[in-house]
């Protein structure tokens, strides 16, 4: 074979790299530099697991403006609008260092909202709002889940009427989190009934003090508040549409892409694989040291190997929605299946591993993992449901990347 | 609740074990799915019949012992003991036995019982076709009513001892123009009939365990037909049932194997990886509670209850379980565990490697996993059906 | 060989569903978790007026004197309700170990007191770090290296450790041994220790089952009514499998129980093998219907206001007291496995 090739140029091999740029590790560094001065146990706190990301106390939106004013919050936006035009991965490493210690996140406002404005707002929008968020001042909650509308977002049926030169809004929406906090409501909304149910819902900017929106509280078993919001023919002028009529689908179909990986981060994962190996090393049980006993050792070891694939997971949403094209909607729905089903598996393991006192809560005495089993086991068991059960992951990864037939 | 076995039940294991230990042939004979092996595990039913044994639960007067429910698990418990060679007419004697004593008529029980008891009649099945596997109610083979006979067209494929049985029961269809699992008939047919070819098929193992039959212009009496006709769907039902739930499966063959992977852990578990300790502690204690189940089911069809839909859970219970125990098997083997018989290095004769090839199937006959699941999800928990 | 229950245990069974459907409502349950000690002193004189809390009490000292087979069905029934009641620590394992070790002067006023439904007890064994329902136990039989004590709550100090559980009110126990304690010391304590154990252990995987049986029959009745995609999410093959391999779980873990509990009674040699298979067949089982009862109720079942948390909580922590899947199965294994 090979004299046949003498001469020829090979190709070159594709360019695969799984190391950061030294300008990124900078980047990075920078960040943990900037969270050590800021750090504030109000601000950052771990044992919220997953709700730590949600800016809903003054000292957390102010932190957030701090980071607004770093320039951090627009990294990815285009200069016009303020931001630095820089690659999805700094946006990534900067939301990955926040969620690690427990901080509020970027997801919402720069991710779903001002992203989905960037791209298919009108002027007024973007003049109004994108300001706003890259200096985060002010917050949002999204509003697509309904009582009946669910997994099957698509039946949404709160209903927008045509009034003058705005809308009547009426239904209900519920499971939304940041209601009772945030000052704009993120919402969709029916505005052709008589489409099929994905090409009638448009999106809405609607400010949470409108007449007509009362906000009830739904407590969790993890402990944290979310809502119901009820719609009482409430007001929207056509100013507020987000981009196309009757699109509203769409936008929030890829903007779910991108909440994926920005909503389930990978750090905090990490972060508790450190909590439960440290528990390990240090432990012994019937005067034997934990770490010797190979069953844990194994388990140890198969947990870190899927948190790695987990990482890289996620990178490779992040490496693909850097190179432009369409959203990786089916990576995003790999990485979110793969990650969030061994959230659980690590929680598992942790309450197996920590014994009888797993159970015990955080901030209680003798706890193993300082209670942190006990608090990962609570929250992680949500986010096989949340931002699409796994069951949805699955049935797009069918539909979408082994081209099965859809079912329904 | 006593579960001491009375002095009845154990006088009639006495009785097994001395039968079994002084019958069941020292070397086992070759595989069933080869001419030769087939032959073997023929003769090997001719002696078990001699012995009374083949059948225990029928009636006397067809050959069995009349033993109840407990006393065939007993009596299984000792077959696997024994290390007696597999059943090559199990489809006859645990599917279509019990199927014909409760619904066929008496000539049929006088006809067809005695030769299936005997082994001198080894049956095999035809229910799947190319284009009915999991959808069994799509099957398109049709009977057609001439005078007193049934002209049988079409093909049947994956009938399990089809390369060398001499019967074949499966379902037909008699009227074209009913839906689905009506218009369906349960018919006998000689493998010998003109116009019946069978071409065998090679399974994983390279043995042809199945065949497909090709039936054209097929002649068969109407006295072949069991049950009513175009009534065959439920025929089929109580005869799956059997198949799925206790007759096909017993539990002996399990905890077989579980003592055997226990002892092959103390044989080679000290070099494998201790993780594999807590699957076979596992694989001990499925079998183990496959057993309980069993005898519990038993116990309440002892009592006048019945087994419906609940017979998928003890299909999937024993088609998972198998597998995992030969996975766990074959993990512990390390670099043996691919070697087959042949191999010098082989372990127990490559056995765990035949196991495990012959588990795999089982997830997927006797009707898939996934049509089991749907029946525990349809017939025991009333979900709503799928559209 | 009959793997039945007699006509009577069905009949108990009968007698305690019908009481808790009334008396043990969703509601009654999350009265008890706000309530001072977790559980409800009415309740618990109406279990003993129905002779629960004596049901392991010999008929000498006043109780009904049934064996392990009525209890396990009682406690099924107690999972499936999620009575927040100390049955488990008071009838399962304090009443039979104090007929077992206790004098008959302690035995007489104790097992009559539970039987009236006046008194609870609290256990506490060596490898067990914290005992339930501490705070509200008239007495404390507690494990100190090869002794057994029975000491009155005034001799003891708690640490609360709360549970997400919240009728589960466990604590830490500090407390001195004294002469004036000691219920057994040497052989006879360690025997005790070792039965108590075992009650508890298939007290709970009694109960497992039970809850178990209630996590899915609310996921298959959320599946048959919740409508996605123009028709019920229990018509989603998704949705049936992962509901029937639940219920595969919990029908072989059943028998298992009630082995086990046979075992008991009878006092088989195989007894520890025995409750350890089951406590492990039932943790498995109820980890199981807990995971696959919220996936299917998805984000409602994750709310505080449903029912669900009730019994899913309780399953997660049942599943890791009295010893996990993993210890009980290590159990096994060093019965059952030669040493390689």
């Amino acid at each position: 074979m090979a004299p046949a090739l003498a001469g020829a140029t090979l190709p070159r091999e594709p360019h695969l790299d799984f190391e950061l740029s030294a300008e990124q590790v900078a980047f990075r560094e920078e960040v943990e530099r900037f969270l050590d001065e800021n750090d504030d146990p109000e601000v950052f706190d771990v044992t919220r697991e997953n709700m730590a990301q949600i800016v809903d106390t003054p000292k957390k939106r102010a932190f957030m403006r701090k980071v607004g004013d770093r320039g951090w919050l627009g990294i990815t936006w285009p200069k016009e609008w303020g931001g630095q035009e820089s690659d999805g991965v700094y946006e990534y490493l900067l939301n990955e260092a926040l969620a690690r210690r427990g901080g509020p996140q970027i997801g919402k406002g720069v991710g779903i909202i001002g992203k989905t404005i960037l791209a298919h707002g009108n002027d007024r929008l973007k003049k109004e709002f994108l300001p706003k968020i890259l200096r985060n001042e002010v917050e949002f909650a999204v509003g697509y889940s309904e009582p009946d509308a669910g997994s099957d977002a698509a039946s949404m049926k709160l209903r927008a009427t045509r009034d003058g030169d705005g809308w009547r809004l009426n239904g209900q929406k519920t499971w939304t989190t940041s209601a009772h906090f945030a000052e704009w409501y993120w919402v969709g909304a029916r505005t052709d009934p008589d489409a099929p149910k994905h090409r009638g819902i448009t999106l809405f900017l609607v400010p949470l003090d409108q007449p007509g929106i009362t906000i009830n509280g739904i407590w969790t078993m993890g402990d944290e508040r979310t809502n119901d919001v009820f719609f009482d023919d409430v007001w929207v002028s056509d100013d507020y549409v987000v981009g196309e009529l009757n699109r509203g689908f769409q936008y929030i179909s890829e903007a779910l892409d991108l909440e994926r990986f920005t909503m389930f981060t990978f750090s905090p994962m990490e972060q508790r694989m450190e909590v439960l190996r440290d528990f390990v090393a240090a432990e012994t049980r019937d005067d034997k040291r934990l770490g010797d006993d190979p069953v844990v050792r194994h388990e140890i070891a198969r947990l870190a190997t899927d948190c790695e694939v987990a990482r890289v997971l996620g990178l490779r949403v992040v490496a693909k929605s850097m190179k432009g094209g369409p959203p990786p909607t089916t990576e995003s729905s790999e990485y979110k299946l793969f990650a969030t089903e061994l959230s659980k598996r690590l929680a598992d393991a942790s309450m197996d591993i920590g014994g009888p006192g797993s159970q015990l809560r955080v901030h209680t005495e003798d706890a193993p993992m300082g209670g942190r089993a006990e608090s990962t086991y609570r929250y992680t068991v949500i986010d096989t449901i949340g931002g699409g059960a796994s069951e949805i992951q699955k049935n797009i990864i069918a539909r979408r990347k082994l081209g099965l037939p859809k079912n329904f | 609740m006593d579960l001491d076995f009375t002095p009845h039940e154990e006088e009639f294991r006495r009785i097994a074990r001395s039968w079994l230990e002084d019958n069941v042939p020292a070397a086992p004979p070759a595989s069933m799915d080869t001419a030769e092996g087939f032959e073997q595990h023929r003769a090997w039913e001719r002696e078990l019949s001699a012995g009374g044994w083949s059948a225990v639960s029928w009636p006397v007067e067809y050959g069995g012992q009349g033993a109840n429910l407990i006393e065939w698990l007993v009596f299984e418990e000792e077959y696997y003991r024994a290390g007696a060679p597999g059943r090559v007419n199990q489809n006859g004697i645990f599917l279509l036995g019990p199927t014909i004593i409760e619904i066929g008529t008496d000539e049929q029980k006088a006809r067809f019982l005695p030769p299936m008891a005997s082994g001198d009649e080894i049956w095999c099945q035809g229910w799947s076709e190319p284009d009915a596997g999991s959808d069994l109610a799509a099957i398109r083979s049709r009977a057609v009513r001439d005078g007193d006979d049934y002209v049988l067209d079409g093909q049947k494929t994956w009938c399990s001892r089809g390369a060398f049985g001499d019967w074949m029961f499966g379902l037909f269809r008699t009227d074209p123009a009913a839906e689905r699992h009506r218009g369906l008939t349960f018919i006998l047919v000689p493998m010998d009939a003109d116009g019946v070819t069978v071409r065998p098929i090679a399974q994983l193992d390279g043995e042809t365990g199945f065949a497909e039959v090709f039936l054209e212009d097929v002649r068969v009496p109407a006295a072949n037909v069991v049950g009513e006709k175009d009534r065959g769907w439920a025929v089929a039902m109580a005869t799956a049932g059997f198949e799925r739930g206790l007759s096909l499966r017993s539990p002996a063959r399990y905890t077989e194997t579980a003592g055997r992977l226990v002892d092959l852990f103390g044989r080679v578990g000290g070099t494998a990886d201790p993780a594999l300790r807590g699957e076979v502690v596992q694989s001990w204690m499925d079998a183990e509670a496959y057993r309980l189940h069993t005898y519990w089911t038993v116990s309440r069809l002892i009592d006048g209850g019945a087994i419906g839909a609940e017979s998928s859970l003890n299909k999937l219970w024993w088609s998972e379980m198998d597998v995992r125990m030969h996975e766990t098997a074959l993990r512990l083997l390390g670099p043996s565990a691919e070697l087959v018989e042949q191999a010098p290095g082989a372990v127990d004769d490559g056995r765990w490697l035949d196991g495990f090839l012959f588990a795999l199937a089982g997830p997927i006959y006797a009707g898939t996993n996934e049509v089991q699941r749907n029946v525990v999800a349809d017939r025991v928990l009333s979900l709503p059906r799928s559209s | 060989m009959r793997f039945a229950f007699d006509e009577d245990h069905v009949l108990f069974r009968t007698a305690v569903r019908e009481f808790l459907d009334k008396e043990c409502t969703p509601a009654d349950i999350r009265a008890a978790w706000s309530s001072h000690r977790g559980w409800s002193a009415d309740r618990w004189t109406k279990l003993a007026a129905l002779g629960v809390t004596g049901l392991t009490v010999p008929e000498s000292h006043g109780g009904l004197g049934m064996d392990e087979l009525s209890l396990v069905l009682v406690l099924e029934e107690s999972g499936r309700a999620g009575l927040p009641e100390p049955i488990v620590d008071t009838t399962a394992v304090g009443a039979p170990l104090l007929v077992e070790v206790a004098p008959d002067d302690l035995r007489e006023r104790w097992l009559r007191a539970v039987t009236a439904g006046q008194a609870v007890l609290g256990v506490g064994l060596a490898g067990l770090p914290y005992v339930d329902h501490a705070g509200s136990a008239d007495l404390l039989l507690l494990q100190r290296g090869d002794e057994l004590h029975a000491v009155p709550p005034d001799q003891v100090t708690l640490f609360e450790q709360p549970s997400l559980d919240r009728a589960r009110r466990l604590a830490s126990v500090e407390w001195e041994p004294g002469a004036g304690t000691l219920l057994a010391d040497g052989g006879r304590a360690a025997a005790a220790v070792e039965s108590a154990f075992d009650r508890g252990a298939l007290a709970t995987a009694a109960e497992l089952l039970g809850v178990s049986q209630q996590l899915i029959n609310l996921a298959v009745e959320h599946a048959r009514h919740r409508v996605q995609f123009g028709q019920p999410i229990g018509a989603f093959q998704a949705v049936k499998h992962m509901l029937a391999d639940a219920l595969l779980k919990l029908e072989l873990a059943r028998p298992v129980v009630y082995r086990a509990a046979y075992s008991v009674a009878r006092g088989m040699p195989e007894r520890a093998l025995d409750v350890s298979m089951a406590k492990a067949y039932a943790s498995d089982a109820a980890t199981l219907a807990c995971r696959v009862a919220l996936q299917t109720h998805g984000a409602i079942g994750y709310t505080w206001e449903h029912d669900l948390q009730l019994w899913m909580k309780r399953g997660w922590a049942l599943a890791a007291a009295w010893g996990d899947t993993a210890w009980h199965r290590a159990r096994v294994g060093a019965a059952v496995l030669p040493v390689p």
